[in-house]
């Protein structure tokens, strides 16, 4: 018996930065097959797994999303080589909570677990160690693309790599990625030895980002955006490595301790209330260094403990906003936008810098390069925000840095071009013609 | 313990009963219609805990004599299983079985005819070893029928009625049966439907079964408000009842 697969028009939040409700039909997959050819060719399609990309980048407004959460089946995992095979939807909380008792981890990760592996790819993720093992795509080993012909492609970096390149950071629109395979990292226990140093200027930062890349797997820096203007970056500065004391054991995260269960009818993280909070959080260490051993869930995903926080900024909703520019003369750019940031005030508790390494991209549009990223969330203000946000679009057009589409809601077409413009001509050749996605269609109309 | 044995393996709700049996180290029997379907589930089990045994059947749920032979199959293995779960079904709308004899006939079938006559071959088979239990997954639909699904809930009221009878033949021969009735769930059964806020995760529901087996339950409403709602639904008159359209 033949049965409609998809339910009309859903009104609702589809991505986390929570700015508008989406409207787009929906057809859950349960089974990692689709049949383009049931559905007609008005509609243009999207891999969609949790939605929680910050912009409309998973979103496909007045179209169809191809919810994936359900494809999350693991499909083989070979211990001794720490190779694992599963399901576009499985999340990285369910790899953690797979392979971590076995004595591996993930090989990069973002700030959090509540990511499914096929967005991770579409998206080539990058994490704390990029300086070390680069972003989450060289650590693919393979992946299944369906794409809208019913044909299916297995791509690997032999077998047709162009498919892979297009594919890893290609934002789901080369086709659906039904299972991923992914080289995991080995360790001996699950906990991080890690370091947090308080910095007072992003000069310090720096210094410290060239100290500890030599010695340190992982290093963010978490910076109060909200700082006085001569303590420009100041921040805490974190590294670590994997702890290398079997005693400490392999032990499992937990569930989220807390849940923000409805949005906040205003936004109640007023200016006064964040810059206090980021004053506070600041000088709450008081040496300049403290050490210790941590486990993997505080280290990687602080934010992880709490469910739904996005709701903490109310009905407007937030933006992310994250850039890289090049790390050659990336001093005077850098402090201009925390200049900018603070003189407006609307900057948030959420800052984090990132030193990137040197690293080839395996995706065409991966958005990692050498250089220094920073990702900064902001309560939507409305016009106001996003006048600021142009004042440091065009700082970081001059710096010839860019900005990241899982976090966008808003770039305009130009900055996108001129950011990823050496390799958007070749990956419009393997974009799949039934697919795409709200950013897409705000990028390149 | 002896092996658990899943019918309607594939189902989503199957696989969310099936992965939290295999991590705490029971063996199973999965039973399902399509073998690419089984061995994608047996897979996902096996990686999470390669130390449990997991087999796959392929069956068809219309023919009654293949599944009496399954159950002999299972029963006849040195272990014999202690438990016998049956998940699965087929949703078909009123305006696909009233408009077509097969589908007519097919719902009644998967729903009804193969569902009753697998609980009591279980229950029997089970009552011949060591006893232990079988878990019958029925509906909230079957409580009250629909103008918008009577035809599904029909099949779903008819295995409760057997159920009851059922129960109480074996009551005595260390055999316990629990009906499970979920209101409506997040699964591929349903994906035609929209998602509301009453549609349950099938790891919330399958984590109620469990517990309703542990405690020895006879029938259980998953989640427990549809308890509440059911019981308000049966107590409306018949004249408001026939107003209702959902």
């Amino acid at each position: 018996m033949p049965k409609e697969n998809s339910t009309d028009g859903t009104l609702g939040y589809r991505s986390w930065g929570r700015l508008k409700k989406s409207k787009s039909s929906e057809v859950r997959l349960y089974w990692p097959e689709f049949d383009f050819r049931a559905h007609d060719g008005s509609q243009s399609f999207l891999p969609y797994g949790i939605g929680r990309s910050y912009g409309d980048s998973c979103e496909n407004e007045g179209n169809t999303l191809l919810c994936c959460a359900n494809l999350k089946r693991f499909i083989a995992f070979d211990n001794v080589a720490g190779v694992l095979r599963a399901e576009a939807g499985v999340t990285l909380d369910q790899v953690l909570r797979l392979v971590v008792p076995r004595g591996w981890f993930l090989p990069t990760t973002p700030g959090t677990k509540f990511v499914t592996l096929g967005g991770a790819v579409a998206n080539d993720v990058h994490g704390k160690n990029h300086h070390r093992v680069g972003s989450i795509g060289e650590h693919v080993k393979k992946f299944e693309l369906l794409r809208s012909n019913g044909e299916r492609i297995l791509c690997s970096r032999e077998s047709n790599p162009d498919w892979f390149a297009a594919t890893i950071g290609g934002l789901g629109l080369t086709g659906l990625m039904t299972w991923v395979e992914l080289q995991l990292r080995p360790i001996v226990s699950s906990a991080i030895e890690a370091e947090t140093i308080k910095t007072q200027h992003f000069d310090e930062f720096l210094e410290l980002s060239k100290e500890s890349d030599k010695t340190f797997e992982h290093t963010v820096c978490w910076i109060d955006c909200l700082s006085p203007r001569r303590n420009l970056g100041r921040g805490l500065f974190m590294r670590g490595n994997h702890c290398a004391d079997k005693g400490q054991g392999l032990g499992v995260h937990n569930d989220p301790r807390v849940n923000v269960p409805l949005s906040m009818p205003f936004n109640p993280l007023s200016k006064p209330a964040l810059k206090a909070f980021n004053t506070v959080y600041y000088h709450k260490q008081r040496s300049r260094v403290v050490k210790g051993l941590q486990t993997y869930d505080s280290f990687f995903y602080p934010l992880d403990g709490v469910g739904n926080w996005n709701r903490m900024y109310g009905k407007r909703g937030f933006f992310q906003y994250q850039f890289v520019i090049p790390f050659a003369n990336c001093r005077e750019p850098m402090l201009e936008i925390l200049g900018k940031i603070s003189a407006s005030g609307f900057g948030s508790f959420l800052g984090v810098l990132k030193v990137f390494g040197n690293r080839e991209n395996r995706g065409l549009l991966s958005f990692p390069r050498e250089g220094v990223t920073l990702a900064l969330d902001f309560p939507n203000k409305g016009q106001a925000t996003l006048n600021l946000f142009e004042q440091l679009d065009q700082v970081v057009l001059a710096a010839g840095g860019r900005l990241y589409p899982a976090k966008d809601a808003r770039m305009s077409p130009e900055l996108f071009r001129s950011g990823y413009e050496a390799a958007l001509g070749q990956f419009e050749k393997f974009k799949d013609p039934r697919f795409s996605s709200s950013f897409w269609r705000r990028v390149t109309d | 313990m002896g092996p658990i044995v899943i019918f309607g393996a594939t189902s989503t709700l199957a696989q969310a009963i099936a992965e939290r049996y295999a991590s705490a180290d029971c063996s199973l029997i999965l039973v399902g219609r399509s073998r690419e379907k089984l061995a994608a589930v047996a897979n996902h089990l096996a990686c999470l805990n390669s130390k449990v045994s997991i087999e796959t059947i392929s069956a068809d749920f219309e023919n009654l004599t293949a599944l009496r032979e399954v159950v002999e199959r299972v029963f006849a293995k040195p272990e014999a299983p202690s438990m016998g779960i049956i998940c699965h079904g087929v949703l078909l709308s009123n305006a696909e079985c009233l408009s077509d004899e097969k589908a007519f006939m097919e719902n009644a079938m998967v729903n009804f005819t193969s569902t009753a006559y697998l609980a009591e071959k279980l229950g029997t088979a089970l009552a011949n070893k060591a006893g232990g239990t079988v878990v019958v997954v029925t509906s909230v639909a079957g409580d009250r029928g629909r103008q918008s699904n009577f035809c599904y809930g029909a099949t779903k009221a008819a295995v409760s009625a057997y159920l009851d009878g059922l129960r109480a033949s074996l009551a005595d021969k260390k055999v316990s049966v629990l009906e499970v009735k979920p209101g409506v769930m997040d699964t591929a059964m349903t994906a035609h439907l929209p998602h509301s806020p009453l549609m349950a995760s099938p790891e919330k529901v399958a984590g109620d079964i469990i517990k309703g087996i542990n405690r020895g339950k006879r029938r259980i409403y998953t989640p427990w408000f549809w308890k509440i709602i059911m019981t308000g639904l049966k107590m409306l008159p018949d004249a408001v009842w026939a107003k209702v359209k959902f």
